[in-house]
């Protein structure tokens, strides 16, 4: 079964003649064509755009009939000019890995992309001139993505946090990256995103384009390495020495650190560990300068791991609470093969 | 006076068995294609399922309603067969039954010429329009006619009967066109004579230069009813078939007077591209298969030669189609049998004497 997009539009959108729509698909294959040529392994996926007229409707009663009662698993796309109320489209959604919901806004409206609920994954609303462009970007995203997730990081966060886990951090990769990006906006809550839209270049310029989209997903799955490792014999051991640590007790959250450590690409690190919880709800101030090193839970044995440009960035915060006994903190060095922490105090 | 039709939607069956939702979907554009144009009717259309039935009280009312669905559901690939005919469709929705204690029951009979549409649609083993001429016109004023007393009251309505006789024949030339479908049984291929509503210069051409469309959103359609016909051949010959019918309509809707062929570049000079898609090495290779394809070689001879009669054609031109036709031998085979409908039998007689001179080329070399 193809994956497919069902595009509900009048008779006299631009997008409408199948003519139009099949030029897309030939231009999306033509991207991943190119891909191929470089990376034969890739398998190939059928895409199915269809352009499904209002006949006099509106585009809420066309989706309501198109969507009442029967299963979607393989629908990646609706596309629509009005918007949708994407909790409505939930029950034929429900088996679907991946479905985006595409609202057109008029011209030179700025492109965004928002979480939403149902089964819609995220709700991109783009202008006119971009459709075909988002249309592409979603048939070659959807490519590689099926490629990548077969093996190396991507396949290791799909296997441990399924597809969503995986959507979450490419919609963070995005969002570090958004300044080489034809989309405006992609908001914290989308729970989806195109990695083939991190570029500027024109429709027809098939090769480049190519390279930009491949590129990205690799650079994507080189990000996503260190967050994909699973604790290994080095942060056990590490823990195991933050165990008999001096100063803090048998109390540490180790589980979490032991995660948050393997998460961490290889560098130098300070970890920061609240030792006493008391002195938050004496001293607003304390409180305050607390609760921004190590988040709102402020509780006794909360920790953060901060590199040590964000160490030496917030020193004048953190340094007369080091000083006052209420932290402790310790140096890592994360290495291939060990963590070291460092002895003594900083 | 009124009309009536048939329209049906062809190859549900086929999408049942692949997937319901495809069905959904297709049923839907049906439906549709129907609603979206539907201003463009003055009269009435009652849609169920996979077919519509529909009256009207005037002959050029339906054709700009009609080629706006065709055009929309063939470029998706999505094809149909329709009947049209004098008369007028009487419909009994039977309001009185839907009263019932447990649920409801909707039921609409046809009557009147309903059943000779429906018939006129199933015969037709095509894709388009089927418009029946034969059935007698002007219904009212003949039932008039017959039982008017006074003499000259019965001239004045024979006149009546007359005028609106000319002014349907020049309305009919404006909006149809001249077609035949294949009717294959067995291996026997034979061609039988209709009408079809007539196909727009834009809608046969794949250019800027070839026409301008009748209307906004109109679609070119030679590529998609070609490749559906390639597409349909492997499941099925007898199927594929069907689809010649409209490409009969369209070769037909060529205007071929000024259409040259240049000999030194191989290449067509101002030929719509339905003609010239036809003509090609390509077409011919995968549509020589279907059942009757030489016919609608045949036919586009003889439409070639009709259009050249008063400018004379020239001999590249008569090489090339004469090359083209060579290639399928059963153009030259029992040319007798092949109807005057489908080549005239000037052109039988010209094709001959062109194959004779290309023979005697030949020997001499």
């Amino acid at each position: 079964m193809p994956r497919q997009g069902y595009m509900i539009i009048s008779n006299d959108h631009r997008l409408f003649p199948t003519s139009k729509v099949r030029e897309i698909e030939a231009r999306a294959k033509g991207v991943i064509d190119a891909i191929t040529a470089e990376q034969p392994t890739i398998p190939r996926i059928e895409f199915q755009l269809r352009p499904i007229s209002l006949g006099g409707r509106s585009e809420a009663k066309v989706a309501e009939a198109l969507f009442s009662g029967s299963l979607l698993p393989e629908l990646r796309i609706i596309f629509s000019r009005a918007a949708l109320n994407a909790k409505k489209l939930a029950p034929a959604l429900e088996g679907s890995k991946l479905c985006v919901l595409i609202t057109e806004a008029g011209t030179s409206t700025q492109n965004i992309v928002r979480g939403s609920g149902g089964g819609v994954r995220a709700s991109f609303t783009i202008a006119e001139e971009n459709a075909e462009r988002l249309l592409e970007d979603l048939i070659i995203d959807v490519t590689l993505g099926n490629f990548f997730s077969q093996t190396g990081p991507v396949g290791l966060i799909v296997a441990r946090e399924g597809v969503s886990g995986l959507y979450k951090r490419k919609v963070t990769y995005f969002r570090q990256n958004m300044s080489a990006a034809w989309l405006d906006d992609v908001t914290r809550s989308a729970g989806y995103v195109t990695l083939s839209s991190l570029d500027r270049l024109p429709l027809a310029d098939t090769a480049r384009r190519a390279q930009a989209a491949y590129q990205r997903w690799f650079a994507f799955s080189q990000w996503l390495k260190p967050q994909s490792q699973l604790p290994s014999v080095k942060t056990k051991r590490a823990v195991a020495n933050l165990r008999t640590a001096p100063g803090l007790g048998g109390q540490l959250p180790l589980a979490k650190i032991e995660k948050a450590l393997a998460r961490l690409p290889d560098g130098t690190y300070v970890l920061i560990v609240l030792a006493s919880a008391s002195v938050t709800r004496k001293s607003p101030s304390l409180r305050d300068r607390i609760k921004s090193v190590v988040g709102e839970r402020a509780r006794r044995n909360a920790f953060a791991l901060l590199t040590t440009k964000e160490f030496e960035a917030r020193q004048s915060v953190i340094r007369p609470i080091l000083k006052s006994g209420h932290f402790k903190a310790f140096w890592l060095t994360i290495g291939s093969t060990n963590i070291d922490i460092a002895s003594g105090e900083i | 006076m009124s009309w009536s039709g048939y329209i049906d939607l062809l190859g549900t069956r086929d999408i049942a068995r692949l997937s319901s939702q495809d069905l959904q979907i297709y049923l839907d554009s049906f439906h549709s294609a129907l609603a979206d144009f539907i201003h463009e009717f003055d009269g009435d259309c009652f849609a169920f399922s996979d077919g519509a039935f529909f009256t009207c009280r005037k002959f050029d009312s339906f054709y700009p309603f009609f080629i706006r669905v065709r055009n929309q559901l063939f470029q998706a690939d999505a094809y149909f067969r329709c009947s049209f005919l004098p008369g007028k469709i009487v419909v009994d929705d039977g309001n009185e039954l839907k009263i019932k204690p447990l649920g409801t029951f909707v039921t609409y009979k046809f009557a009147g010429v309903a059943p000779e549409a429906y018939q006129a649609e199933s015969v037709f083993k095509g894709v388009g329009g089927v418009v029946d001429l034969k059935k007698p016109r002007h219904e009212e004023v003949r039932e008039r006619l017959k039982s008017e007393k006074s003499a000259t009251k019965k001239e004045e309505l024979s006149k009546n009967i007359d005028s609106l006789e000319v002014q349907f024949q020049q309305d009919c030339r404006k909006y149809l066109v001249d077609s035949f479908y294949i009717s294959a049984n067995g291996k026997k291929v034979n061609a039988v004579a209709t009408f079809d509503f007539s196909y727009s210069s834009f809608e046969v051409g794949d250019s800027e230069d070839e026409g301008i469309p009748q209307y906004s959103g109109q679609q070119r359609l030679v590529d998609s009813l070609i490749s559906s016909c390639y597409s349909s051949l492997a499941r099925s010959s007898k199927i594929s078939s069907y689809y010649l019918s409209a490409l009969v309509s369209m070769i037909r809707c060529c205007d071929l007077k000024k259409s040259d062929w240049n000999a030194k570049d191989k290449s067509w000079i101002l030929t719509p591209y339905a003609f010239r898609h036809l003509m090609s090495e390509g077409s011919l290779r995968l549509l020589k298969d279907v059942p009757g394809f030489h016919l609608v070689l045949l036919t586009a001879f003889d439409h070639l030669y009709r259009c050249k009669k008063d400018n004379g054609i020239t001999v590249d031109l008569e090489n090339h189609i004469l090359s083209h036709l060579l290639k399928v031998g059963s153009c030259f085979r029992d040319l007798d049998s092949v109807q005057d409908f489908v080549i005239s039998s000037e052109s039988k007689k010209k094709l001959i004497e062109l194959k004779l001179r290309d023979a005697r080329s030949n020997k001499k070399r």
